[in-house]
């Protein structure tokens, strides 16, 4: 097997110091645009459901309840299948695990178009679609952009998933007027034709695994970090490298560590809150006498802000230390879930909007790129894989217990109480994090090792 | 009863990386966009088709342009 972290040591042709590409655009933002293309086609793919659900309602003669085994199956395949994916991004490289996903995601997309009754849409969509996804998005994904990005990871980072979000506002309508004009099936069809003959072609073209594969350095090159806003405030060289403290051979040792345990249990808060918001948003705003339509705008309103607060965040982040935004993102979220126990209805409404939608995916970038500068890249793909891991198996758990509350008090005070105090606990938690210490951003250059391998690098050679 | 509404809700859990996919979310959308913009839906599907296909036809563009510039410039 072929080890993705120590791969690009052997021929370390470094172009230092010439353009990063032919346009003077660093090679990497294409590999994000790829990334970005790839993750609107594919999160829109699986997440446009609920478009086809009333259509599979009369096509199948079945009841949502049933249609939804298939959504709630696929929702768990995606989540258990993470760290599988990081493991084999670590292994073979996040271009192979990528390519080969987005293609059977492709197909099974297609074959969604095909499916004659809900059995086999469960089968199909909840287990086939549902794990050729989590090849795609976001553990290998996040891996990749980590091992193009330093100095800009939470950016890059922030920047391709934003394209679920615009996959979601774009394709989501897009299908559901294909319904309108033809029927289910075409729009299945077609959203597989633009996987398999754009969104896979655009990636086989683009992506390449490492800066090294092309002679470059993350981040275009070390020149960079002579730059006012490097953490370190320490110059690189093309002889110097910098070394992430906390990175092992293997990755159950990064559990040995205070900062993934803080990463991961925060993370899974983040999983807690957005999952029991998903699923009981409407029904909490019904309860506040709020129609369902003003409710779906706010979540529209929602997804907006989401959008432009994960892109603020990830680039701000590359410019302060990630653990204080991290913080802030689970204490502004924290106040968003008061405001909607203390706030009037339609107050509590908007707030949660605003405050909720600012920080609603900013963690992904922020504990993707903390992860990245505390245990370095070897194990990279399946340490994101576990924190994505957890973040699904906590959503889901929080969704049946806010059910469960919802049943037997008939207000969802109580659990909305529970996130709010778990989200303080996780901006401490997250405060806590001893990035100075541990983070690769604030360590001092050393020189590179003559003929060792050093586990990680930040600007030279290996391209890690 | 609560069991069946969380198992009927578990499509929601989606949301999390794109709301739109609420239903009613989207036909609000749909409502919207038909009142402002007042075509019909084959139109629609044929901008934002042509909007979807801009995207990765246009870097692959910039990276072939690239390439070259790569390969004329000896690099």
């Amino acid at each position: 097997m072929e080890d993705q972290s120590g791969s690009s040591l052997e021929s370390p042709e470094i172009k230092t110091g010439e353009p990063e590409s032919g346009d003077g655009i660093f090679y990497g933002w294409y590999i994000i645009a790829a990334m970005f293309f790839a993750t609107f086609i594919g999160v829109a793919t699986r997440h446009g459901f609920g478009v086809f659900v009333p259509e599979w309602e009369k096509d199948f003669g079945t009841n949502v309840g049933l249609i939804s085994v298939a959504g709630g199956i696929g929702w768990a395949v995606n989540g258990l299948l993470q760290p599988v994916f990081g493991r084999l991004t670590d292994q073979y490289g996040g271009r192979r695990v990528m390519i080969i996903s987005l293609t059977a995601l492709g197909f099974s997309t297609i074959a969604v178009g095909l499916v004659p009754n809900v059995y086999v849409l469960i089968a199909i969509y909840g287990f086939v679609l549902s794990s050729t996804s989590a090849g795609v998005f976001p553990t290998p994904m996040a891996s990749m952009a980590s091992r193009w990005f330093q100095r800009r990871r939470g950016t890059a980072i922030s920047l391709f998933t934003a394209g679920g979000s615009f996959g979601g506002m774009l394709m989501v309508p897009f299908a559901a007027y294909l319904v309108v004009i033809s029927d289910w099936r075409m729009a299945w069809f077609v959203m597989g034709g633009i996987t398999l003959f754009l969104a896979v072609p655009l990636l086989w073209a683009i992506v390449r695994d490492d800066p090294s594969d092309l002679g470059l350095e993350p981040d275009g090159g070390p020149e960079e970090y002579a730059e006012d806003d490097e953490p370190s405030g320490e110059v690189l060289t093309p002889t110097t490298i910098k070394v992430a403290p906390l990175e092992t051979h293997t990755w159950s040792d990064s559990f040995r560590s205070a900062p993934m345990w803080q990463l991961s249990l925060t993370f899974a808060t983040c999983g807690v809150t957005t999952a029991m918001i998903s699923v009981h948003f409407v029904r909490w705003a019904e309860t506040e006498g709020i129609s369902a339509g003003t409710a779906a705008l706010a979540f529209g309103v929602l997804s907006f802000v989401n959008f432009v607060g994960l892109v603020s965040a990830g680039w701000i982040s590359d410019h302060m230390p990630r653990k204080y935004l991290l913080a802030t993102v689970y204490f502004v979220r924290a106040l968003a879930f008061l405001g909607l126990i203390f706030l009037p209805g339609q107050w509590a409404l908007w707030t949660f909007a605003v405050l909720g939608g600012a920080s609603w995916l900013a963690t992904l970038p922020l504990t993707s790129g903390l992860t990245a500068d505390v245990y370095g890249l070897r194990n990279i793909g399946m340490l994101n894989g576990l924190a994505q891991m957890s973040h699904q198996i906590a959503g889901g758990t929080a969704v049946v217990v806010t059910g469960v509350v919802f049943a037997v008090w008939d207000t969802y005070n109580p659990t909305f109480a529970v996130g709010a105090v778990l989200l303080v606990a996780a901006g401490i938690t997250s405060m806590a994090i001893r990035e100075h210490k541990y983070s690769i951003r604030y360590q001092t250059p050393v020189p590179v090792p003559p003929a060792a391998t050093p586990l990680s690098v930040g600007a030279t050679s290996d391209g890690d | 009863m609560w069991f069946m509404n969380t198992v009927t809700s578990l499509p929601a859990l989606l949301l999390h990386h794109s709301e739109s996919v609420d239903p009613t979310l989207v036909e609000w959308i749909k409502d919207e966009i038909d009142a402002i913009f007042g075509v019909s839906p084959t139109t629609i599907v044929v901008v934002l088709g042509a909007v979807t296909l801009a995207f990765p036809i246009g870097l692959m563009v910039l990276a072939l342009r690239r390439a070259r510039k790569m390969r004329g410039g000896g690099s």
